[in-house]
Order: structure tokens, then sequence, then C-alpha cells
């Protein structure tokens, strides 16, 4: 069994190359084309944080959402708060300002379109756009992370933005399992996060 | 439980072959997401002491994630329901991460460690027993790939780790839910969840 499985996962890494090198090989090409700082990165990070919180906020007060999955937004917002708090204590202690955060619905939607985000904070029908929109953001949300962290010169910057990375992942497996219990292929589809 | 017995080693089997077409399909995501024609990391350009020292690093990794492994395999065949359909899944992503924790070894020109041949898991007593290790395995799998992040290179490696940890913390997730404990206690990951 122990030569089985050996050659199981061995021959997964090798005949599966592909998904194997996957997130590799996202993040190697994520750092070959530019070379940005660190106050830089998590400026970025910071607006994406600033993202998150705007559309939670504005999906939450579109009162679409159900009393189970408008508890679990709320209480992920806050731990996003925390993000964007404790972002916002690294770039002060290298010296670096916050950006300028989102003036209404129309710099929203025009942020959610660069992240390659296709829902709209405008155009929320039902709870099912809601919790759709929820899940894109946190997904683009563990797509910037994750480039960032292969990016970031500094290691301790790079641990803390996984450990928020680690964060984003748990809210997309919260609101689906709000929305959906016990569904754990959705709250928790891919074996690798944001690459 | 110590695994693998010969019970758990048939269903092991069924479960690899089943999950082998999971990871397929996790293949074509994979690649989806990461839009092809990417190249993978050339570990060329680190000095071979740092390598060194990373394959010491994930190798480490590695030996946790067969653990883990290990007791998802002894334990699906004794959960029901949800959960047990949510054990079988996570199963086959720590297969995943085994596999690419595998392919970095083999990229800086080390050695992967062999799994050990048993695993002393505990005598869990009944299902709720059986998910607070499997809690506990993932938790700690969380703190170790957090830990490795900031002494690895290059950034794509540490990415990946990075990658493979916050699946593990959705694992947790999933699993401290049905263990009716909050799926997200703290806003920064620290694998003390």
């Amino acid at each position: 069994v122990k030569a089985t499985r050996r050659e199981w996962i061995g021959g997964s890494a090798l005949a599966c190359a592909g998904l194997a090198s996957a997130p590799v090989a996202a993040a190697s090409a994520a750092t070959a084309p530019e070379n940005k700082s660190d106050p830089q990165l998590l400026s970025e990070l910071y607006g994406t944080e600033q993202l998150l919180i705007d559309v939670y906020g504005r999906v939450i007060a579109s009162g679409l959402l159900s009393s189970r999955v408008r508890s679990a937004a709320q209480r992920v917002l806050g731990q996003e708060g925390v993000h964007r708090q404790e972002l916002e204590r690294q770039l002060r202690a290298l010296g670096a300002g916050t950006p300028p955060r989102l003036a209404g619905p129309d710099a929203i939607d025009k942020a959610l379109r660069a992240a390659k985000v296709s829902g709209s904070v405008e155009d929320l029908h039902s709870e099912h756009d809601g919790v759709r929109l929820l899940l894109e953001v946190e997904m683009a949300a563990q797509h910037a992370y994750f480039m960032a962290i292969s990016q970031l010169h500094t290691g301790a910057l790079a641990q803390f933005a996984a450990q928020i990375l680690a964060s984003e992942a748990q809210h997309q497996t919260v609101i689906s399992e709000a929305r959906r219990p016990g569904n754990s292929a959705q709250a928790a589809p891919y074996s690798f996060i944001g690459g | 439980v110590v695994s693998p017995s010969l019970g758990a080693a048939a269903t092991r089997r069924a479960l690899f072959k089943r999950s082998g077409g999971s990871l397929a399909t996790g293949a074509v995501l994979g690649l989806a997401a990461c839009g092809g024609g990417s190249r993978p990391a050339d570990v060329r350009t680190i000095p071979e002491s740092a390598r060194n020292a990373d394959v010491t690093i994930i190798n480490g990794l590695l030996d946790q994630a067969e653990r883990t492994i290990a007791a998802y395999t002894a334990s699906v065949p004794l959960l029901t329901g949800h959960v047990r359909a949510a054990a079988k899944q996570f199963l086959g992503q720590d297969l995943e991460h085994a596999g690419v924790l595998y392919r970095l070894i083999k990229q800086a020109k080390g050695q992967a460690n062999k799994p050990a041949p048993s695993y002393d898991l505990g005598r869990p007593r009944n299902r709720t027993d059986l998910v607070r290790l499997l809690h506990e395995l993932e938790r700690q799998m969380v703190a170790s790939y957090l830990h490795a992040v900031p002494t690895l290179a290059p950034g794509s490696t540490r990415a990946t780790v990075a990658s493979i940890m916050a699946s593990d913390a959705q694992h947790v997730s999933v699993l401290r839910l049905s263990l009716h404990l909050d799926p997200s206690p703290g806003a920064l990951i620290t694998g003390a969840e």
C-alpha cells in the first residue's frame, strides 16, 4: 500500500504536471513583468480590502440577504475591517500613506471591473445576486493576496499577507456555508487558493 | 486509529482511484485559473544552500500532509452524511497538496521523504472524536505552512505554500462547523484556531 500511495502521489505530480505546477507557475509569471516595492504592494492590498468592505456594506444594506447569510456577512465585514486596519498599520510602519477611499457605487463598480469581477453593487435583485457578488469579490481578493505574496520582498510581510489570504479563503467558506449549509463542494471548491 | 489497516488499505485504494478523477478536474480548473502559457518557477537562480534548506522545510510539510492524508483515509469509511462527503473531498485536495509539495522538492533537486508505514492517530471513539482529530491535524498543517512561508524562496514557492495553507484553512472552517464552532474565529489566521 505504501508503494502504491507513493507512486500515486509521485505520479500525480508528474502525470498531472499542469495541475502540480499551476500555482507555482502562476506566481512565477506574476513576478516577471514588474518589480513593485513592498509599500506599493501593501497599498494595492489596502485598496482590495476597501473594495471588500464597500461591497459587503452595499450587499448587506440591500436587504436581500436572509438573516443567516446577513449575520455571516456582518461577521466577515468586521474581519475585513481588521484586515484594513492591519494593512494601514503596516503601511504607516513603512512610512507610506493609504490610498483614497472609493467614492460611491460607480467607483466601486469600476474597481470591481478592474478586479475582473462581473457583478455590480447597482444590479442586485436577489440573495443569489448578493452572495454571488460576495463570493466573486472574495476570490478576486484571494488572487490579489496570492500575487502579492509572490512579489513581497520581506518575508514577514509575505507571512502577514498569507494570514489574510487564509482568512479570505475562510470567508468564502463562511458565506457559502451560510447560503447552502453542508455543501462542502461549494464551500471549499478548489485545492489551491488564489492562483 | 492506526493507519493503514488491511481494511483501510482496500478502501484507500478505492478512494485514490476516485480522487484520480477529481484530480483531472482539478488540473483543468488549475490551468484555467492560471490562464495557461505560464512557466514553472526557476529554482536554478536560488543558491544550493537555500535550496537545501527549502527541501528540509518542505519535506517537513510533506510528512505532515502524509499524516493528515492517512487520517482522512482511515476516517472516511467511519463517517456519514455531509461530514463524510467533506472528508472525502478534503482527502482528494490534500493528496493534490502532497503532489505539489513533492514536485517542489524535486524542482529543488531534493529527495522527497517517504510516508511512514503507519501513523498512530490515537483512539477516536466516535464521530466527534474523528472530526476533532481531522480538525487538529488540519490546524497543525495551517500553523506549519504559515511558519514556513517567510523562510522559503523564491516568492513563487512562498505563494504556492500560502495557497495550500489557505485551502487547509477552508478545511478547518468546515470541520469547525461540524463541531459547532465558529468557522472563522479570527481575522488573521495563526493556526491556533
